[in-house]
Parts: C-alpha cells; structure tokens; sequence
C-alpha cells in the first residue's frame, strides 16, 4: 500500500513537471524589479502588487510582443548582478543605460529619459545645488547613477542604501545632508513630503532608462524593441507620463 | 577578561604534568586557519583580477567589522553581567527589569532591533526633544556606527545575561552560603568565589556568542554602516561578479571567525587549571 501511495505521488510530481511544457505558446519571460522606486515600480499599499510606470509599461510591451511575463521583486544590487549572471530574463527597473552595463548585459532603446537632482532638507538654505556638497555626508541608493555622482564629487562622503526609501528617511530624520536620485524619484519624495524635504540646483546629468535583457537572448530583446516601437507609436509613454509624473 | 584567567603562580607546572611533547600542545585546528588563509592568499595572488581588487576595495570594511565587533562584545561583557546577576536578584525591582529587558529584547529579530535604532530611535528622541523643548535633543544625530553597535550589543547582552545566570547558577549554592558565613558581603562573594568559578563554566559559550556577534554583524551594513558585507555588496553592483565577490568575503570572514575560535580554545586551555 505504501509504495503504491509513493509511486502515485512520483508519477504526479513528474506529471506536474512536464504539463508546463506541453503548452507553449507564448514565451515565458521571467522580468526582475526592484519595487523600492515610486513611481517607476513599488508595492502598492493597498493591494500588495508591484506597480508603477515601468510595470504598465511592460505589460503593454508584452501584449504587443506576446510576452507572458512573470515580474520578480528583488533588491538592487542581486539585481544587477542577476542580470549579468542572466538570473532573470530581463528587468525594467528604472535602469539607466550605462557603458559598464552594457558590457554585462544587454539594453532595449531608451524608453524614458531621466537625471539627477538633488534633495536636502527643506529648511537647508546652505545647499543650493550639487557644487555646495564637498564635504557633506551624501546618500544614494546602492550601485545606482546617483552613488556614482556622488563619488564624482570632490570631498563629499557617500553613504549608500538598500534602497531610496531609506536614503530618504536618513535625510528626513537630519543624518545625512542630502540625497541625489533620479529627477522623477526626487520629485515624488518632495512632493509627498514637501513639509519636510525640497530639491535644490536643477537636473545635472542627462540618462537614459533601458530595459535590460540577458546577454544570452537577443531574440528576446528584439520582440521587446518592437513591443516597445509599437506602444511608443501609440502614444503610451505621453499616457504613462501623465498617469504617473503628472505631479 | 581580567586576571581569573591566568594560570595562579606554579600552577603552570601542576597542568603540564605529565610533561608532553611540544608538538601535541599545538592546536591542529591551526591547520585549518592556515588552509584558509593561503587559499585567501592563493586567489588573491594567482586572480589578482577580480579577487585583488575585491579585498583592497573591502579592507576598510573589515576594519568597520573588527571594530563593531569588538566593542559590541565589550559592553556585551558587562551588560551581561548585569542582567544576569539582575535576573538572579533577590529584590524584584531589580529582578522585573531584568528579566523584562532579557524577554523582550530575544524576542524581537536583531535586524529588526537593529533598523528600529538607526531610523526610528533618533525620530523618538527628537521628538521627545521638541515635547520638551530641549534644543540638544531635536538636534540629535545619530553616528551609524556607534548606532549599529548599541543594537548589536543590547541583543546580544540579553542571550549573554542568560548564559551568566546559568555559569552562577551551576556552581553549588553551599560555596556562596559558605562565603557569607566567612563574614563576606554579598558582593565580595560573588567577586571572589562564585564569578571566578562562573567565568570557566561558561568560556565555552561566551566564546560561541563572540563568533555568532562577528558574523551578525555584517547585518549591520543595512543601516548603510560600511562594513565588510556592505562593501562587498557595493563591489558587485558595480562589477557584477557576485561568484567572486563572495567567495572572498565569506573567506574573509572565515578567517576571521576561525582565528577567534583559536583565541577562545586558547583562553579556555589557559583557564583549565584546577577543576
């Protein structure tokens, strides 16, 4: 009887590994995020799904391309690793395209274009914009552009996070003297707390964000640009732009 | 640890008796520690590529390490000492918040404890600052270091009076009964009779909880302490070579837990004398 119940549950288990198989129609296509960046990608409070501008914007992509896409919340820094190590298929994370990224992996056109802006407290009137940081404790999330300007700057001290969200907060609660982050990320964190936190100089480097695919699946990478030629055509950046930047 | 430990004067020769050759005195557990640091050696040498560079992009992060730990593990020491003979108290308001601080602290994860004082507990004081118009207190900034080893050493210093309570409570309540009887104040007891005989009892896991604070620390490097994990995680975002970066890391800090394993095995065959 024992081994009957065994050999019925092994004969399931491998049943259950190959039926995924059998239906393939449409590419299965694992897409890591890092849902710490409002309002590219975060966890919605309300509903506990990763939303954001990044997350329509490859939804649309996937329809357009036939992607059946799996998002993968995880942080930055196993991220960017995972995506060199092609860990994941893809990600859309507010990416910034960058010559040292682009040797490890591979990056669809630009989608969005973005810079760095400096953030201090609002009643911080000795910081008027990124030349008045030398000598100053500056935050940035891990491995992002913003902590690579950051160490640009002669005499200011970097300080990084796991993500902004904390970076953030430190400069809320007076430890650090500012962060430098991506422009719509600086302006959503002011805007929600404009009492406590304000942007300084204007935006001072000019990126752009990519969504970065395994250097193994250039096929991948070519239905996502023409996904992403299409949804453009249609407008749906200017659309995204309005729903989620407005502001 | 302080003078209990050493060997009391001619003792020396009562513990090497019989004599023994020099050889079976060494530790063979050496061996491992010199594996270990030769492979390190080795992949830094023979791949200075990725693994050089990793180890000098790190090396201030393992000072930040070594740092954190040891002076974590100082007031540990102390702060031990008082919530275990505080849990022993007689008086209950000394034995309550003792035993409170003990119950909650291990209750709660220490990279949870350790978040709430980097980002939460400066917010408190400052705002008990502006509550009471102190313009110290709403100036506070908290130091990420000195932040990050006050977590560390206020949960390990409730694991640690535990395992003092336990060294006291083993030895046998006739040799305190014993001291007062000889006209010795409580205290004198305990400093002369009982905390000397404790300390041996629990070397082995006083030794135990200092590998387990090295190797917690690297949580610290969530509360952007720059640390030898925090180090190497910025390393890989940059590199994306997660294989090598913590191959060396977890080498670095084997080499690390594994010579303090050998400082204890030698303090606790220093203090074997007499039992």
């Amino acid at each position: 009887m024992k081994k009957l119940i065994l050999s019925i549950f092994i004969v399931g288990i491998l049943l259950i590994s190959v039926l995924p198989g059998c239906s393939q129609e449409t590419l299965k296509v694992r897409i890591a995020t890092d849902a710490t960046w409002p309002p590219f990608e975060y966890v919605d409070e309300a509903t506990m799904d990763i939303v954001g501008f990044d997350i329509d914007l490859i939804k649309a992509i996937a329809d357009e391309a036939g992607l059946d896409i799996e998002i993968i919340n995880v942080a930055w820094d196993p991220l960017l690793a995972g995506m060199a190590q092609c860990q994941y298929d893809a990600a859309i994370s507010a990416m910034t395209i960058t010559v040292e990224r682009k040797e490890v992996m591979l990056f669809s056109n630009p989608y969005f274009e973005a810079g760095q802006l400096v953030t201090v407290q609002i009643g911080n009137n000795e910081i008027k914009s990124k030349e008045d940081l030398g000598g100053k404790t500056v935050g940035a999330q891990i491995g992002t552009t913003g902590s690579f300007e950051v160490e640009k700057i002669p005499g200011a001290v970097l300080k990084t996070y796991d993500d902004i969200g904390l970076a953030m907060q430190d400069l809320i609660n007076g430890q650090i003297d500012a962060v430098i982050s991506d422009n719509p990320l600086a302006m959503g964190y002011t805007n929600e707390n404009s009492d406590k936190l304000k942007t300084v100089g204007a935006v001072f480097t000019s990126e752009y964000y990519g969504i970065s695919v395994c250097k193994t699946k250039p096929e991948l990478l070519e239905r996502i640009n023409e996904g992403l030629a299409k949804v453009k055509d249609e407008g749906l950046i200017d659309e995204l732009i309005l729903k989620w930047l407005a502001n | 640890m302080g003078e209990q430990l050493k060997p009391a004067p001619g003792g020396s020769k009562l513990a090497y008796i019989p004599r023994i050759g020099w050889i079976k005195r060494i530790d063979p557990w050496w061996g491992l520690v010199l594996v270990v640091i030769l492979l390190a050696t080795l992949l830094v040498t023979a791949q200075a590529d990725p693994f050089r560079n990793i180890l000098i992009f790190v090396r201030d992060g393992i000072l930040i390490t070594i740092i954190v730990t040891i002076s974590a593990f100082l007031i540990v020491l102390v702060l031990g000492l008082f919530g275990g003979l505080g849990r022993l108290s007689k008086n209950p308001f000394i034995r309550f918040p003792a035993s409170l601080y003990i119950e909650v602290i291990r209750g709660i994860p220490l990279l949870v404890q350790l978040i709430w004082w980097y980002f939460a507990f400066p917010v408190v004081i400052q705002q008990v600052g502006e509550w009471l118009n102190i313009a110290a207190l709403v100036g506070f900034r908290a130091n990420p270091i000195v932040m990050a080893i006050l977590g560390l050493a206020i949960c390990y210093g409730a694991y640690m009076s535990e395992i003092y309570r336990a060294g006291i409570q083993s030895i046998p309540k006739g040799q305190m009964e014993a001291s007062r009887s000889l006209g010795m104040s409580y205290f004198q007891s305990m400093r002369h009779v009982i905390l000397p005989q404790a300390v041996r009892v629990i070397l082995p896991p006083v030794g135990n909880e200092a590998i387990a604070l090295l190797k917690d620390s690297s949580l610290v490097s969530v509360v952007a302490v720059a640390d030898l994990t925090r180090r190497g995680r910025e390393f890989m975002a940059v590199n994306f070579n997660p294989i090598e970066v913590w191959t060396m890391v977890a080498l670095l800090y084997l080499i690390m837990t594994l010579l303090l394993a050998r400082l204890v095995a030698w303090i606790e065959k220093r203090s074997h004398f007499e039992r």
